[in-house]
């Protein structure tokens, strides 16, 4: 059984797969805010990278920076096998808890 | 050579520098800057982009932060309402947050943050940021049960300065346990936590 994500870390892993091979700390928390259509911060976005880096979910390679950034290396993030087996396991998940049932639901008043 | 491009505050940039891990020093810090420059700057304006840079330090601390002020809330709260009897002063001093207690979460701080990064100073941070978060919450426990409180600095000035003495004792001593446990964290060898992808 693959690891469970919460939908924070679904976002973030999410914004991986769309990012591809430009998915780094930056764009990835645009991304996520895009997404989400909310302001989020860095430390929350950062923090979810580590722990999926720790769960095995997700990993990293440094690459050069560039001027803008003073030089500062990037970190490129991308999902591992264990990541896509999560996501694909917690979309299953939410698809099963909704069959059956009509969207958007009625409000009974 | 003097850099042309706009920075942000370099007390904001030296306290993001000294609270993050070795391999994240490079990448977090370098991607703060450049949203900072490139986006930021000339949609907000120097004043604003600021406040977004200052905010987004404080959410990198934030994590690396709640593990030490979490205790503090118990600790701080606790002996005010059940009078409990470890509530030991360590010190010969009639000031909040010297207690055997709190030299231990203070430890733990200082021992914690060096043990992260790698670094003294993020120790000394941590433990200082949080003897400062307890006194704070001292405050306004204090204030909530009396809002006069809030008011008698200005109304009394010397309140005031007892206030910036009690605040700058408990600083001092969460900084110097902090110290102890920052050199014992940053002398012990790390928990690896980076499963870092071969290039």
């Amino acid at each position: 059984m693959a690891d469970i994500v919460g939908p924070f870390e679904q976002a973030v892993l999410l914004a991986l797969i769309r990012l591809g091979k430009d998915a780094y700390g930056r764009a990835i928390l645009n991304e996520v805010q895009r997404r989400l259509h909310r302001d989020v911060s860095a430390g929350a976005v950062y923090s979810t990278l580590e722990r999926l880096e720790a769960k095995e979910l997700a990993s990293s390679t440094l690459a050069p920076g560039t001027a803008i950034r003073g030089g500062r290396a990037r970190r490129y993030f991308a999902p591992t096998s264990a990541g896509i087996r999560a996501l694909n396991e917690a979309k299953s998940t939410t698809d099963s808890l909704w069959h059956g049932l009509a969207w958007p639901l009625k409000v009974r008043t | 050579m003097i850099s042309k491009e706009p920075n942000p505050p370099k007390w904001a940039e030296a306290i993001l520098r000294s609270i993050l891990t070795p391999s994240d020093r490079e990448s977090i810090s370098g991607d703060l800057l450049e949203e900072y420059r490139e986006v930021r700057y000339q949609a907000l304006g120097p004043f604003q982009a600021d406040v977004w840079y200052i905010k987004h330090v404080a959410s990198v601390f934030w994590p690396l932060m709640w593990r030490c002020a979490l205790p503090m809330v118990p600790l701080t709260l606790l002996p005010l309402a059940a009078r409990l009897p470890w509530n030991i002063n360590l010190v010969q001093v009639q000031a909040p947050g010297l207690t055997l207690l709190h030299a231990m979460v203070y430890l733990w701080a200082g021992y914690y943050g060096a043990q992260r990064t790698r670094l003294i100073r993020t120790g000394l941070l941590t433990a200082g940021t949080t003897s400062f978060f307890g006194f704070v919450m001292l405050f306004t426990f204090f204030a909530i049960r009396d809002p006069r409180l809030l008011a008698a600095p200005f109304s009394k000035p010397f309140i005031f300065v007892i206030l910036l003495t009690l605040l700058s004792i408990a600083l001092g001593f969460g900084v110097a346990v902090g110290a102890v446990g920052a050199v014992v964290g940053r002398w012990l060898p790390p928990a690896s936590r980076r499963h870092v992808r071969a290039s």
